[in-house]
């Protein structure tokens, strides 16, 4: 079973387990790590492409109020992998081996005149990024991946929640 | 089929990568997300104004759809220059919003 049909599978476990502890977040793993979401969701998706991707959704519009999970996979343009693309467009990291223009790109959109940075979860670096519209972790975990975290509702404090912190 | 309905896929995949959206799946609310993020790309590009706006007002679901159609015309016909700007990182920062709105994951009441 891959990461996301465990996710789903976790979640739903996690939602028939919690009843009726509407304040509670729901507990979800994906990608072998431990995340929470807000409780009471309307609909979950799952792509079951590449990326592993995973929605769960809040409202009953289609692409509004949800926090979705990706596997960040680097783009042949990249030139490198995707934890040393989100450290040179994210971080500090100067020196790099990564297509100039792609990093200078990505840091106009995620970074550049935005609040971004790093937080530090377990000796994991997540790289944050905090847009007029929605919110972007990007989470190195542990198995040298990167996983995309974003919502277009949830609040700065919120998304710290989702990672446990 | 409908060419436009090519046309819009064709914006989606240019932008999202082959395979992420099939003529049949650009629902409105896809079509609306490819807008926004054109429109993200547009600002990026500090150049010309790649995507057209209404004349008159804001723009209706129907005019947006036109448009993107439009811009798919552009693309499969391989004028895809003006686009590339910021291209990658406008698809990484739109891309749940599309997937969430081309899964169509509709709620009902049961």
């Amino acid at each position: 079973m891959n990461g996301c049909k465990q996710a789903l599978v976790a979640l739903l476990c996690s939602l028939v387990a919690a009843g009726c502890m509407a304040d509670d977040w729901v507990l979800l793993s994906y990608a072998g790590l431990n995340f929470s979401v807000p409780p009471s969701p309307q609909a979950m998706g799952v792509k079951g492409d590449d990326s592993d991707f995973f929605v769960v959704r809040y409202g009953a519009e289609k692409s509004k109020q949800y926090v979705a999970f990706t596997r960040f996979l680097a783009e042949p343009q990249y030139q490198c992998d995707s934890i040393e693309f989100v450290r040179a467009a994210l971080g500090e990291l100067k020196k790099t081996e990564c297509d100039q223009q792609e990093v200078t790109m990505f840091a106009k959109v995620f970074a550049n005149d935005k609040k971004h940075g790093l937080l530090k979860k377990e000796n994991m670096d997540v790289f944050y990024s905090e847009l007029d519209d929605s919110y972007f972790l990007f989470v190195v975990t542990p198995d040298k991946s990167v996983i995309k975290i974003d919502s277009d509702f949830l609040s700065e404090a919120d998304m710290k929640r989702v990672i446990g912190l | 089929m409908k060419y436009g309905m090519l046309c819009r896929a064709a914006v989606i995949n240019y932008f999202w990568g082959q395979g992420t959206a099939t003529p049949q799946s650009v629902n409105e609310q896809a079509a609306l997300v490819a807008y926004e993020a054109l429109e993200q790309a547009n600002v990026c590009s500090d150049s010309m104004d790649l995507v057209p706006r209404p004349t008159y007002g804001a723009a209706n679901v129907k005019w947006v759809v036109k448009q993107v159609a439009k811009i798919g015309k552009r693309v499969m016909s391989g004028d895809t220059a003006i686009y590339n700007a910021c291209r990658g990182a406008v698809g990484v920062r739109y891309k749940s919003k599309l997937n969430e709105a081309l899964m169509g994951i509709k709620h009902e009441r049961m």
